[in-house]
Formats: C-alpha cells, structure tokens, sequence
C-alpha cells in the first residue's frame, strides 16, 4: 500500500524489470572512459509530497530514495543473480536451522560523524527498531531479533524463530545502519536526521521544500559487484517537493528536473518524444499486483465463485488502459523478479464463459432485473477498497458475468483498520521484498496479517496457513521452494487472491543524468552521473 | 459610549465563533472515520498491523476518552500550546508558523493586487465616456470571478516559467515568483470587487441626490469621486471579510502548482493524516484572522457612515 492516491494507482498496476535494460542506466564499457572528468554537479530529484523526514525506521516512503543514499545495509542483494552479497559485512554464517545469522563487519566503514561500525553499533540499531513507535515495516522485520556482539566486528543475531528470508530483511533501507548516536536519538528526532554510512550525507531537510544531500567523499565500501568504487560522482542531490504532477513533467522536459520516480505510464510517450529517458519497468521484487480476497464473507466463502472472478478479468485490458500495453499480466502472485516465482499462468487465464460456469455451479443461477445474480433473495454484490482503473475495468467485466462489484474506498486513515476487521470483500496490498516470506506476513492467519481472513475451522484455509508457518521453517532451500510453490498455487488457482498485473514503476531521467541504478525499487543514486 | 458597547458585542462574538470552530473541528475529526495510527501505519509490510497500529494509538494518546482529549486539546490551545505533530514530530506550532509567513506575503499580495485592480478597473466603469471600453470593463469582472484558481495557476506557470523563464517552476521565492503565484487569488478577489464596485456605482450615480447635486452645478466627476464613491464603497466593505477568506482558501491550490510551502498544503496534508494538533491550530489562526478582519471592518462602518447608529 503506497501513500498517495496516484502512488496506489501506479502501484495497483505492475511489471517486471528487463535485466539491465533500464534506460540511461546501462554499464556498456564505453561509458568507463566517458565519465571520466565528469565528476560533480547536481542532480535535482523531484518528489510528490513532503517525507516528513529522512529515516525508514519510522516513515515508510523514504526508504526506496533518501534513506536508500544515506544509510548501507550488511548485505547487498545483487538484483541480476538473486545473490547476497558482502557490503557492511565482508562474510556471515546461517545456523542449520535459519535461526542464527553470525555477521563479520568490515572492519574500515566510518558513519557520517566519525564513529567506527562495529558489532556494538549494529546490536543498538536493532534494539532502537524494537521501541515502540518505530513503522510497522521494519519493526516488522527484526521483531524479536536478539543481537550479540561476540567481539569487535562480529554481530550474531539471534532470530525468535527460523526465518530463511533473514538475509532480505536486513539487505533492506528499511533497516540500513546508522550511527550510535542515531540509534540512541528518540524517533522523533531521527525522523528528520540521520548519520550512517552511505555514499551521501544530509545537509538539510525542510518541510514541503526540499531534502538536501551531500557526496561523502571518503565513501569506499560500494558493494563488490557494483562497477564504481570510491565516493559517488555526483556532489549534491536536491530532493525537491513538487506536488503537482504535470509540472513535474513540464520540469523534466525542460531541464529543471533530472529524476522522477514514478511517472504515470501514461505520460510516457509524450515525455520520450521530448527526450526525455524512461526507465523500461522496475519490477517490484515482491508480490505482483494483487487484490486479496475475503473468504470469511460467506459469498466467497465458495471458491468457485472466486475462480469466477478470476477468470472474468481482462488483463490486457487492464494493461492497456493503464500501461499503454507496456506491463505484463501477472502470472503467479510472485512477481516475475522475486526468486520464487513460478509460473502459474494456467490458472489466470480470461475465460468469461467458464465464470459463469462456475457461479451456475456454485447455486447462483437466477440473475435479477438488474443483471445482478441473485441466491436465495441475496444479491452477489461484492465491496472494493480501491477505486482505480483496474477496479473500475473489473467492475465492467463482473457487471457481464452477473456480479456487482461497488467501490467504496475507504479514507486513507482508515484503510489499514477497516480493510483487517474484513469490512471489504477485494482489497489490496503491497509488498516489495524479494523473499517467499511475504506470503506469509501477507496472508497467514497464525502469525501474518490475514488478508484473505483465513478461517482456521476451514479444512483448506488451515492447510494453506500451516503452508504458510512451514516455510518460514524450512532452511533447506529445494525443500522450501517446493512449499512456498505449493501455498502459491493455492493461493492463486483457488483464488485466496487476484493477481493482476506485474507491479512497478518507471522512473524518469532528464537528458544529462545517467546510471541511476534499479535495485528492486530502491534507486542508487551511487553510480549516477550527470553529462555537460 | 455606545460605540464601546458595539465593539464589546462584536468582540463576544469573535470569541464565541473562535470557541465553537476549535471545538466543532475537534469533534468533526472524530465522525471522519480514521485515525492518525491508521494513516501512520499506512503502507506497513510487517505481519502485524493489528498490534501496530494500537501500538501507535496509544503513543498519540488516542486511546483515551473522547472528552479527556478534546479538554485536553482546549485546555492546552488555551496557554497558546497545541501540541506535537503527529506525523511531523516537532511542535504543532513550529509546523504552522514556518509556512504561515509564506501563506501570509502570498496572500497579502493577493490581496493588495485585488484591492487596486478592483477598485480601479470598478471606478473606470463610471469614469470612462467610450461606451465600448465601459462593456469591456463590465464584462470582463464576471469573466474573472469564475476562473478556476488551477488552472489559472498552471496557464501562469507555463508562460512565466517555462515559455518565458521568468522564473522558476517550482520553489520560486523571488519577489516575481511571488506576484506572479499572486494574480491566481488576485484575478478572482479583485474581480468581485470591480463587480460589487460598479453595480453599486451605477446605483449611487443613478439616484436622486446625484441629480440634485448635478444641478448645483457640480461635475459629473466630482460627483463620483466626492459622493458616489463613498456611499457604492459600504458593499464591498461588507464582503470584504469573505474576500480574505476566499483569498486564503486559493492560496491552497496555488501553493499546490508553485511548489510553495504554506499552510493551505499543511492543513490539507493534515487532514489527511488526521493531524489534530495541526489541523486544530491551522483553523484556530485561520478564524482567528476571519474574526479581526471582520471585526475591523464592522468598528470601521460608523467611521465611514456616520449615519449608521451603532447603539
């Protein structure tokens, strides 16, 4: 779930990332020797809204830009081979049982404000995500996570259960290492200043204006697999608040914007012919788009009147009228880059005519005056939390096969409460990191946020959940990827949730800024350049 | 005396309408469904979000009962102490007042430009003989009272800024950036006065005493500016308080196009966020201005019309 109604409905929709293949932002040996002298300058970054603030650890919209620049994380998951990778930490060993994870630091990283990273650092940043009022997303991912400081620069974490998706959590900006001195700061005053060991410092943070940050120039840990070493090249990153789109748009056509993160697939072809460079789709490496669905209203209790809808969804419609056609059709509730995906297209094809086999199957044979099908005096109406343009397609298309679909989205304030008590029968979700284990947070009952409202007496909702517990268990990676395929295919071929599209975003880059580097949809402004 | 009396009168009433817009926006928060722990776990990965957001409701002290919080909240509003922000962090007030003074010169300027282009463009309605130009000036008014304030804003923008390069697209403080954001709320304010101005102009010229006046031989020109001003002026003196609040309430879109920081964008973000320390003192400043600017145009009334009784 995103923050702003634009951001969800860029969101809801979704794609994959062609290796490498973002525009602007390939490494050809060519490029090496042209950036040479090309060092500095100032790449100004506009953003949609005010962050209230640089750090992940109480806000969620900072991670995949500033906090991204500020702050370095142990591991580093290299996005073309699904590999971690040393970056704070140079090795580390996983128990037999995925419940240990001893770290070796490097032993020559330096914060922002002098101080050494060292074991003691790394055990008090995750005791500080572990007070109350830290976000939900990364007090999420290191609840009950013990730290020891076995000596200088050797952190041993402790997990409360076997978690084999560990390495992703802490790869994650969410969690990236500040400063003790940050650590020990309340959150309210973290929220607008943090020293870590990034390739870029903060200079300034002013509400609703800008987010200032500054080239670290004694920066040298890049992660191995990164092609630059040595400080950033670019000296100075403006992040400007520039809350209308359209002028957004009319800033990068005419040079006074350098990067946007989440242009309307829409705006796309208008801005390319005005040169400026779009980024092919950066594939969100978690979930695809999906819509979760809640089996505890008694309607979708029967799954095949969920199948019916999943069947009765035109996915190229959808990806026409809100990518121009440029996304691809969801084709398990993985997103094509996340490792687990397999593919389940079988199950997510567009077959009207077998939706309305499955509801005649399913008792709903009488349809109303009004085009609606009707069981025993009950309308199959069905609410939305989401009013967007592939809620308002499926709307047509259920309209044809006899259901009603009403969108009533709730205010942004309210959303997260009303959506987990089961007040909506089709919500709507975000995850974005790469590891099978968001199945779980996502949609176990015993220990995720159950958001299909699984019901434990339900002989298949208690399979699926145990599915879910299991693998989280599971360190034995062929094991594990046998489960999490089986709780996926569940998930989708019985219709717990609606995969829709491949979810991403498509940056912008004006004409003079280069190599801004994907990672998931974190962006690495590290090996980012800008041409005279 | 009964001057002191009139003003004592209006005074209970600014204060009766600041107690009840502080408290009616309390409570109106209350029936908009939500919470400020649900927009502050808004887009939460972690697996539990239940125990999130009651987490965060009990950090906001949300969790107490309605009526300590709003005794409370008025109780602190009263020593001039709204409180920390919600989702800001630092005081309600420190949130407010950064952007207050931006939001102060934007509209001010507004302000300014509708007053002289309106009080202008309404007199040389009755002022100018070509009876052409006079329809223009007649028609253009209602024209301007109707343009939307965005898309005047973005027309502004795209010449002044990209067509032009006059200034900058976005965070422009310059004095021009400042005019040039200015004329969206200042087309609209000084065309209800230039309408208000010359309907009641052509009244005032048309009436009785103006013939008589005429006829003692005073020009048609010391007529208006010596009698008919002063008596068509009393109207938009009226409206004059719902001119500020109309020139406040287009700071937020224009704040919004020119990329300024302002109170128009805080307390529609505040809103939002369910942000009460802010969005309270947001409408407390904001009738708080409401109040003065209506209570010096009504202790004003009886300076300019010495017929109106006041006791």
């Amino acid at each position: 779930m995103a923050t702003t109604r634009t951001r969800l409905v860029a969101l809801s929709v979704a794609a994959v990332v062609v290796a490498g293949g973002v525009a602007g932002c390939g490494s050809g040996g060519g490029e090496a020797a042209e950036k040479q002298g090309k060092e500095g300058g100032t790449a100004v970054i506009a953003l949609t809204s005010d962050q209230q603030g640089v750090d992940a650890a109480s806000l969620n919209d900072v991670r995949e830009n500033v906090t991204r620049q500020l702050t370095d994380s142990l591991v580093y998951r290299n996005p073309k081979t699904d590999e971690y990778e040393p970056w704070l930490a140079t090795k580390w060993t996983v128990a037999d049982d995925a419940s240990q994870y001893t770290f070796t630091l490097r032993d020559d990283v330096t914060f922002n404000d002098g101080t050494k990273l060292t074991a003691e650092v790394v055990k008090a940043n995750i005791e500080a995500l572990q007070q109350k009022g830290v976000h939900s997303t990364p007090a999420g991912l290191v609840h009950g996570v013990k730290v020891e400081a076995v000596d200088e620069f050797t952190a041993k974490f402790v997990l409360p259960r076997a978690n084999a998706g560990f390495l992703s959590s802490i790869s994650r900006a969410d969690v990236g290492i500040v400063s003790a001195a940050t650590a020990a700061k309340p959150l309210a005053e973290r929220q607008k200043s943090i020293d870590g060991t990034g390739p870029f410092t903060l200079v300034s943070w002013e509400a609703n204006r800008a987010v200032v940050l500054k080239r670290r120039d004694d920066y040298n840990w890049a992660p191995a697999s990164i092609a630059h070493d040595g400080p950033a090249y670019i000296e100075e990153l403006r992040y400007e608040v520039i809350p209308e789109e359209q002028v957004i748009y009319e800033s990068l056509k005419s040079r006074k914007v350098d990067f946007f993160e989440a242009v309307n697939p829409l705006q796309v072809n208008t801005l390319k012919s005005a040169g400026v460079q779009i980024s092919d789709v950066i594939g969100s490496p978690g979930l695809a788009g999906e819509q979760p669905l809640n089996v505890s209203n008694p309607i979708l209790r029967d799954k095949r009147v969920r199948q019916a809808l999943q069947y009765a969804i035109d996915r190229d419609a959808i990806n026409k009228a809100t990518w121009l056609g440029k996304n691809q059709p969801a084709a398990n509730i993985f997103a094509r880059t996340n490792p687990f995906w397999t593919d389940l297209s079988q199950y997510l094809g567009y077959d009207p005519a077998k939706s309305v086999r499955l509801l005649e199957e399913a008792g709903w044979t009488k349809v109303g005056d009004d085009g609606i099908r009707v069981k025993d005096g009950k309308r199959l109406s069905l609410r939305a939390a989401q009013n967007s343009p592939t809620t308002q397609i499926e709307q047509e298309e259920w309209k044809k096969i006899g259901v009603e679909l009403v969108i009533d989205p709730p205010l942004r304030a309210e959303a997260n409460k009303r959506i987990l008590t089961g007040e909506y029968d089709i919500t709507y979700w975000e995850q974005t990191y790469p590891d099978a284990d968001i199945l779980r947070a996502n949609y176990g009952k015993t220990s995720g946020s159950n958001r299909s409202i699984l019901d434990p007496s339900n002989a298949e909702d208690a399979a699926l959940d145990a599915l879910l517990e299991k693998q989280a268990v599971t360190s034995n990676a062929d094991e594990r990827k046998q489960i999490v395929n089986e709780a996926a295919t569940v998930l989708v071929r019985d219709a717990y949730t609606l995969a829709v599209l491949e979810r991403g975003k498509v940056w912008a880059l004006g004409k003079r800024l280069h190599d801004v580097t994907p990672n998931g949809v974190d962006q690495l402004f590290y090996t980012a350049w800008l041409s005279s | 005396m009964g001057y002191l009396k009139y003003i004592s009168r209006r005074l209970f009433y600014g204060i009766l309408v600041l107690f009840l817009t502080f408290t009616g926006s309390f409570f109106l928060l209350f029936i908009i469904p939500g919470d400020a722990a649900g927009a502050l776990t808004t887009g939460g990965e972690g697996a539990n979000l239940a125990a999130a957001l009651q987490e965060q409701r009990e950090l906001l002290g949300l969790d107490r009962p309605i009526q300590t919080q709003y005794l409370d909240a008025l109780w602190g509003a009263l020593h001039g102490d709204f409180g920390v922000s919600f989702r800001e962090k630092i005081p309600a007030s420190t949130v407010y007042f950064d952007a207050f003074g931006n939001t102060l010169r934007l509209a001010s300027v507004g302000l300014l430009l509708a007053i002289v282009v309106g009080l202008a463009v309404g007199l040389l309605t009755q002022a100018v003989h070509l009876a052409w130009l006079r329809e223009i000036l007649l028609a253009v008014p209602p024209l301007f009272v109707s343009l939307p304030i965005f898309l005047t804003a973005l027309l502004l923008l795209q010449l002044f800024a990209f067509t032009l390069g006059v200034i900058e697209p976005f965070g422009d403080e310059s004095l021009t950036g400042l005019v040039i954001a200015s004329l969206c709320i200042a087309f609209p304010g000084g065309a209800n006065i230039a309408q208000l101005l010359a309907v009641n102009l052509e009244r005032t010229m048309r009436s009785p005493y103006v013939e008589t006046l005429s006829n003692w031989g005073l020009t048609r020109r010391e007529i208006l500016y010596r009698h008919g001003l002063k008596n068509a002026v009393l109207p938009v003196l009226t409206s004059f308080g719902t001119t500020v609040g109309n020139i406040f309430a287009g700071t937020v879109i224009t704040e919004t196009v020119f990329s300024r920081n302002g109170v128009g964008r805080i307390i529609v973000d505040a809103v939002n966020a369910k942000d009460i320390p802010v969005v309270l003192i947001s409408v407390t400043v904001s009738a708080a201005i409401f109040v003065v600017v209506n209570l010096l145009v009504d202790a004003l009334y009886p300076v300019i019309d010495k017929r109106i009784q006041v006791a």
